[in-house]
This record gives C-alpha cells, structure tokens and sequence, in this order.
C-alpha cells in the first residue's frame, strides 16, 4: 500500500461515514488530488473553482 | 552493484598511536568479479566491514537522515567517523545504477562533503544533495529492538497525515474565502426554489378558491330551500294576519271609545312608558345576537356536535323565547324569567366551559407562543446562505420557516377560541344582567295594569280589542318586513323575485333544490354551519396563501436584482464540496491524533474508530511484503492489528500472532522487511549491520525482499553484514 492507495482508503473510509455513493467517492478523490498539486498563484482562486465545478472537464 | 570502492583511514594520526586501514583484500577482490546488488557480509570483528558500510553511509548523506530513520547509535558512529580529532578518510566509490548510469563518489579532507557524479550516456552531471536525495533512500540500520520499531511505521503514517493536513487546511481556508466573495451574488437556486414554491402556493391557492366555491354552492342551495321554506310560510302567516286584522278591526269599530279620566291617562302613559323601557332592553334581538355568534363562527359546528342533549335542549329553549321574551316580562310571568335565567348561567358555566376547556387542550397554547419566537428568529436568516442549518436541520431555513408558520397556522386556533368564548361570555352576561333589570319593570308594569282592571268592562274590552288590533298590526308589518328581508336574500342567492308570487311558483322552485341536497335532509342546519365554518376556513387558508405569495414574490425580486458572476453558478458545488472538505479535515484530524509521537495508537478512542485502525494495520502490514515469519512458517498476513493493548498480526486465515510472541530474529526480519516499501518511488541503498540474530531463514526473507527491489530496478545497492566467530574471515555472498 503505498501513500496514493492510503490516500484512496482513508477517503473511502470518509465517504462510508458521511453516507455518500459511490460516483460522490470518486469525485471527491479526484478533485481533492487536482487540488493538491494545485500551485500557490496568482489566479489560482480561479484554477480551484474551475477544478470543483468540474468546468475543465468540458 | 559495486564497482570500485577504495578507502584510507588513518586513526590518530600524527601521533605515536597513528594506524592506517585500506579495505579488506578478500571484499575488493570479490566485487571484482561478483556483479551482485545484494551483498551478505559474514566477518570477524576488526576486519573492516564496519568500516565500508558507514563509509557508504556516509556517502548516501546518513548524517542528514532525520532521527526517525536512524537510530541514535548509527547517528553517533557516523559522528565519530567524520571527527578529525582522532582519524582521517578518504574514499572513491564507483557504483552502477539499474538504469545503467554510473555513480561515482569522491570524499577527501579537502572536498568537506562527497561529490557525486552521474554519467549516463556520456553525460556527466553533478548531484546535489538535494538531487540525491530525490532520486535515492538510504536505509541505514541496526535491527535492534525491531519490534519496538515497526512503531515507526506508525509514525510515518501520523507524519503523512500531517503532511495531508498541512496541504488541506490552506486549501480549506481558500475554498472558505471564495465562497465568502460570492456571498451576495444572485442566488440561482434560491430563486429555482422560490419560483418553484410560488407555483405550489399558487395552486393550493386556487385549490382553496375551488373548494371555498364549492362549499358557497352547496350553502346556497341549502340556504335558498331553506328561505324558499320560510317565504312559503310567510305567505301563509301573512294571509292568516291578513284576516285577524280584519275581524279584529271590525270588532274595534264597533266598540265605542271610553271617556278618558285624568288618572287613566295618566296610568296608560306610565304603562307606555314602561313597555318602552322593556323594549329598550332589546333582549330580543340580544338572544338572537347569542344564537347567531354560536352558529355562526369556526368552531360552530363543534360546538353544537359536543354538547350533552340537556344542555342542547337549553339552547333551544333560548333561542325560541326570543319571540316571548317581552311578552313574559310584559305579562310578569316570574317562573319563565326565572327559568331563562338558569338556563343562562348554565349555558355560561358549564356548557360553554367546559367546551372551551376540551378546546383548550386540543391546541397546546405555549407550543404557539415558542413558535412565534421561532419564526422571529429564523426569519433573521432567512436569506442568508449558511449550511450550517442544512447540517443541523436536514433543511434550509426558508423551509424550516415553512414548517413553522404551518405549524404557527394549526396553533394559532388557541388565539380564535380564546376570543371567542370572551365574547359570548359577554354578550351571556349583558343578557342576564338585562333580564335581572326587567324583573322591576314588571313588577311596576303589573301594578299599572292592575289600576287599569278597575275600569268599567266595555272600557276594558275597547282597551283590549285596541291592544289586539296594534299587535295584529304590528305583526303585519314585521311579516312584511320579513317577506321582504328573505325575498331579498334569495335574489341575492340569484333567484328572480317574478318566480317567489304564489306558493306554487315557490314549490316549483323548492322541488329541484329539495333533491339536490336530499343527503342533507334533517341536518340542515347543522350542515350551514359546517359549511360557513368551512368555507372561513378556506378564506383564512386563502388570505395566509395570498399574503405568503407576495412575501416570496418580494423575494424573489429582491434576489433577481442582485448582480450575478458565472461563479455563483456554482455556489451550491462550491459550497457542498468545501463542506465535506472541511468535514474530510476533521475526520482526518480525530485519526491522526489516535497515533501518539512515538507511533502508538492512544487507546481510548480506539474503540470508535476501528475502520481506520484497520487501515494503519494493512499500512504497516503491506510494508512488510503481507508476509511474516513465524516459527519457521512463512505466514501471509492481512493485517496488523493494533485495536487490542497488545499489537498482533492477523493472518488471512484469521490467526492472530502476539508481537511478543516472535523470537528477535524473526522480529528482525519482519521489522527489515517492512523497511523495504516496493510502492516507494526511490531507489534504495541498504546497509544492515548486526543481523547475526536471524537465522537462514529469517535471512533468507529479508533477501527475497530485496531481490524483489533488485528485479523493479529499485535498488541501488544493499549490504546485509554479520560478524564471524572464527578469526581473520572475510566471506562475502552475492544474491
């Protein structure tokens, strides 16, 4: 298990708690990794909003 | 693997003690032609083996290791190498990385730290500590104490959890902010919600309006079959009059007027004047004002459903001596007086209070006071977007607010019912209070009429017959004026006054009607009752719905006029995500603190978060490759399980193994082998001293492991050394 994996665990442990479904999981780690490596910036207000509303996705 | 190594160590030097070591002959000549990556060193003390692990340690930047990955002793021997006072070194290292580039390693007094050097490709590049130290790990170690250690383990987990923390709570504090900056844009879904709830009102609305028609319909029917009932007997009474005045004015005509004494006259004006005072008490229209606030009002039908038959009877006999209430004054009749009176104070003590009292208890009164505090309250942020009330109450305020005022609707009847027995109570008490007075003004009324009876007997009969001829009359002009009070009511009730002549025409009218409401025959006037009680209920409905459709309409323009950014698009996302962030934070936050400084679990909360202990047992159990020894059993484990006061493994078949219950050699192997992490992303340089603990096997575990590392191109190089009983042996293995 390395530190990615941990990482999947522990917010899939989160998510059975909080009661959310499976796709809300997903999400969730998806987002919260593109925000971690996310850089301190000018604008990057803009990034984060972008990356949780899923706008870069379209 | 090694390609070279050549080191000089000169002990004290420049003094007499001044010694000089080279390495050992049989390591270099076996590096020579061994290209092996893992090396299992087995030499007698003093025989320089020592020397070339913490030479490479040294190399691979060891002192920089923070205190986690290495122990205090390793630390203060690398210490003790680099100090000048008492010895000096240098060494050359020549090692090949799996990717095939070549590293070489220069250390001399002059140089202070080793220079690194990486050809690849004929390129040359030197590595900074920091460009080493991305590409490398050294694992530097003494398996002592090994159990004690896999506690590290644990620690690791509580420094990448830290490490988590400290990236999410900026990014926390971010999120919070820019839903702070769009705080007071146009909310879209607010204004999705109110207009949605404006046409759900809107249709309760005009579901009120029909069924408020409907009711109206019914009434009228009802009450034009019961109009067209009375005009019927109306006509009839009218007719019957009609004739009694006749005869009666005949009969008058023949009689001839007395002459009139001073005392009569006198006499006679003092009866007017009483009969007035008697009419002025208005009592008649008093009882009718009675009967008419308990028919008609929101609880009418209730009321008269729930009273016991005794208490019904009275009302009647209430309601029907309005006719003859001045008559029984008038005539002195004590007993009927009397009588109305009981009825009076019973109807005021018992009847209607005890009604008002069941009543009572049916709508809580201090549950609506406290939901009128509430509704003041919430209202304050009515309009605010806060989820903390969505958190708390499962539901926005502006439906919490809806609840409340549905609520505040149902409990408000407390206020109503309040009101309303306060005004029947009075207009009960005027009518006692009127009939107490009237109980005089028949006695001087009766004396009156007695110095009347002394008159002659044909003055008496003209004085009768006179009295009979006003009544009659007066009673011509109140079925007139009655005929005309229902003609006018049913015109209202739209039915053409042409068609209400003749009794047949009325009939003809009263038939169709008759059937229409047949269900509700005999319960007439139950039924008005129930129906206008309905029928202001659906008005009141009506009103509440009308005044809550402006309050959101006003709203909803408020909201509509607000400047809107594409971001409050996206508020609700927005804010849904930074909560289960936040949230995300505080679940990792209570589990980080469940591992202590030094790696152990904190007991007492344990018990509440055995998912995620669960997790740190797999952690650690999978750093060791999910296999342990085990009384020479090569066991695969699930997890370690660190719920229980002493850890265990727990294997996949569910057999749980006691940390104390592994020998030191199995626990060192176990306690290396989860050193050796494959998931890691850097190459790993091993240097283990003082492994003699283990045995072939145990050994044998720790290698396998390595080769693994060897075989995914992750190991750089590893030295595995143990010392050798028999003098001046030097034997080196190659895996």
């Amino acid at each position: 298990m390395d530190q990615n994996e941990y990482l999947n665990r522990l917010v899939e442990e989160f998510t059975k708690k909080q009661g959310n479904s499976e796709s809300e999981k997903n999400e969730f780690i998806k987002i919260l990794k593109l925000l971690m490596v996310v850089d301190e910036k000018e604008n990057s207000e803009i990034e984060i909003i972008n990356l949780i509303t899923n706008q870069n996705d379209k | 693997m090694i390609n070279n190594l050549s080191y000089k160590v000169i002990k004290q030097p420049n003094t007499i003690s001044e010694q000089t070591f080279y390495p050992n002959k049989a390591f270099t000549d076996f590096i020579k032609v061994n290209k092996s990556n893992i090396l299992v060193i087995k030499a007698s003390n003093s025989s320089g083996k020592t020397y070339i692990l913490e030479m490479l340690a040294f190399a691979f930047f060891g002192l920089e290791l923070n205190k986690n990955d290495i122990t205090e002793s390793l630390q203060r021997r690398l210490k003790y190498l680099v100090d000048e006072t008492h010895q000096t070194f240098e060494f050359e290292i020549s090692i090949i990385d799996p990717d095939g580039s070549i590293i070489d390693i220069k250390y001399n007094k002059e140089s202070k730290i080793p220079i690194i050097k990486k050809t690849s490709n004929k390129t040359v590049t030197v590595l900074t500590k920091e460009m080493f130290l991305d590409e490398y790990k050294l694992l530097f170690d003494v398996p002592e104490n090994p159990l004690d250690r896999i506690f590290q383990v644990t620690k690791s987990i509580k420094d990448y959890n830290s490490n988590l923390l400290h990236q999410l709570n900026p990014l926390d504090l971010k999120i919070g902010r820019i839903l702070h900056s769009i705080r007071d844009e146009r909310n879209e879904k607010l204004i999705t919600e109110l207009k949605d709830r404006i046409e759900i009102k809107q249709q309760s609305l005009n579901s009120y309006s029909e069924k408020k028609n409907n009711a109206n319909n019914i009434l009228q029917d009802i009450e034009n079959a019961k109009n067209l009932v009375a005009l019927k007997k109306n006509i009839i009474d009218k007719e019957d009059n009609l004739k009694k005045l006749n005869e009666a004015t005949n009969n008058f005509n023949r009689l001839k007027k007395p002459d009139l004494v001073k005392n009569d006259v006198k006499s006679n004006l003092k009866i007017n004047e009483i009969k007035i005072k008697i009419k002025e008490l208005n009592l008649k229209y008093s009882i009718k004002s009675l009967e008419d606030k308990i028919k008609d009002n929101e609880f009418s039908s209730d009321i008269i459903k729930s009273l016991p038959e005794y208490d019904s009877n009275s009302f009647n006999i209430l309601y029907k001596s309005s006719e003859n209430i001045n008559s029984y004054i008038e005539n002195n009749e004590v007993d009927e007086v009397a009588k109305l009176l009981r009825i009076l104070n019973h109807i005021k003590d018992n009847s209607l209070n005890n009604y008002f009292n069941n009543l009572r208890v049916d709508f809580n009164g201090e549950n609506y006071y406290l939901i009128q505090n509430l509704i003041k309250d919430f209202q304050k942020y009515e309009l605010e977007e806060n989820s903390i009330f969505e958190e708390i109450f499962n539901k926005q305020v502006s439906n919490i607010l809806f609840d409340l005022k549905e609520k505040e609707k149902k409990d408000s009847k407390i206020l109503r019912v309040n009101e309303l027995e306060k005004e029947l109570n009075k207009i009960i008490s005027d009518i006692i209070f009127k009939l107490n007075n009237s109980k005089k003004l028949s006695v001087d009324l009766f004396k009156e009429l007695g110095k009347n009876s002394s008159l002659p007997l044909e003055d008496r009969k003209y004085n009768s017959s006179k009295n009979e001829l006003s009544s009659l009359t007066e009673s011509k002009s109140r079925l007139q004026s009655n005929f005309q009070k229902i003609r006018n009511e049913l015109e209202s009730n739209e039915i053409s006054l042409n068609k209400l002549d003749s009794i047949e025409s009325i009939d003809e009218i009263l038939r169709p009607l008759n059937l229409k409401i047949r269900q509700f025959s005999g319960n007439e006037i139950i039924e008005i009752d129930k129906l206008k009680s309905e029928i202001k209920q659906f008005e009141h409905l009506a009103t509440q719905m009308k005044n809550e459709i402006i309050e959101d309409k006003i709203k909803l323009k408020i909201e509509n006029d607000k400047m809107s950014s594409s971001f409050s698009m996206h508020k609700d996302k927005l804010t849904l995500f930074s909560s289960k962030l936040t949230h995300f934070i505080k679940y990792l936050h209570q589990n980080n603190s469940l591992i202590n400084d030094d790696g152990e679990l904190n007991g007492k909360e344990v018990e509440l978060n055995m998912a995620y202990i669960k997790l740190i047992g797999e952690f650690v159990a999978s750093t060791m490759g999910n296999k342990i020894i085990y009384q020479n059993e090569s066991l695969e484990i699930e997890y370690v399980d660190y719920s229980t006061k002493t850890p265990c493994f727990v294997t996949v078949q569910g057999k749980r193994i006691a940390f104390p219950d592994f020998s030191g050699g199995q626990a060192s192997s176990n306690y290396l082998k989860s050193k050796l992490n494959i998931n890691d992303n850097k190459k790993y340089i091993v240097l283990f001293d003082e492994i003699a603990n283990m045995d072939n096997r145990s050994l044998n575990e720790v290698i396998d492991k390595l080769k693994i590392l060897n075989e995914n191109k992750k190991l750089l190089l590893a030295i595995l050394a143990e010392p050798h009983k028999e003098e001046k042996e030097f034997i080196i293995n190659g895996y």
